[in-house]
């Protein structure tokens, strides 16, 4: 599978999740500035 | 970390490839095994809620960390001096280092502006190559 990274200065992805405290996160309508933080595999 | 959140009106979202379960029972682990001694380490109390700005997203599909580019790394990127060190020191420190996930998944760090665009972008030579906390605070404006 080819990935591409999403660059500076570029439009962020938008995507749609439930968080874990049952909240609907949709990153179009979420308040910014936001930090996305994708961990690695949890300790 | 909080006041920075709060001073720019800024949130935090933190996702992670493993289960929502799994993210779940993790959380306490994580605050107890590394968020209270960052904290104490710098001689600061914990907030009441140091998660009032974060939160946690399971995505095991893993369709959100390829939409971000975020693949899985190559063994001998995983397993390079830096993680290595990294993983000695967190053992010093007593800190527990459990490899029962898929290591090979990378992770990264994305800052999106008010304007809805990047203003950071980092994915990391290796497992260990993540921004420093000014980087990202920089980028929060």
């Amino acid at each position: 599978m080819r990935l591409s990274f999403p660059q500076v200065g570029k439009p962020a992805p938008d995507f749609v999740l439930m968080a874990i405290d049952g909240a609907h996160v949709h990153l179009a309508a979420y308040p910014k500035p936001v930090a996305l933080i994708f961990l690695r595999h949890l300790g | 970390m909080m006041n920075v959140l709060t001073a720019r009106d800024a949130q935090l979202l933190v996702f992670s490839f493993a289960t929502e379960e799994r993210l779940r029972q993790w959380l306490p682990f994580f605050q107890r095994q590394f968020l209270e001694p960052a904290y104490a380490v710098r001689g600061l109390a914990l907030p009441p809620d140091p998660f009032e700005r974060t939160r946690f997203l399971a995505d095991p599909t893993r369709a959100v960390y390829h939409a971000y580019g975020l693949g899985r790394n190559a063994v001998w990127r995983v397993y390079g001096s830096r993680i290595l060190w990294q993983y000695a020191t967190w053992g010093v420190q007593g800190k527990p280092i459990r490899l029962n996930d898929d290591a090979l998944q990378r992770g990264g760090d994305f800052v999106v502006g008010r304007d809805e665009r990047l203003t950071l972008a980092h994915t990391g030579r290796d497992q260990a190559d993540r921004p420093s906390p000014k980087q990202i605070i920089e980028a929060l404006g």
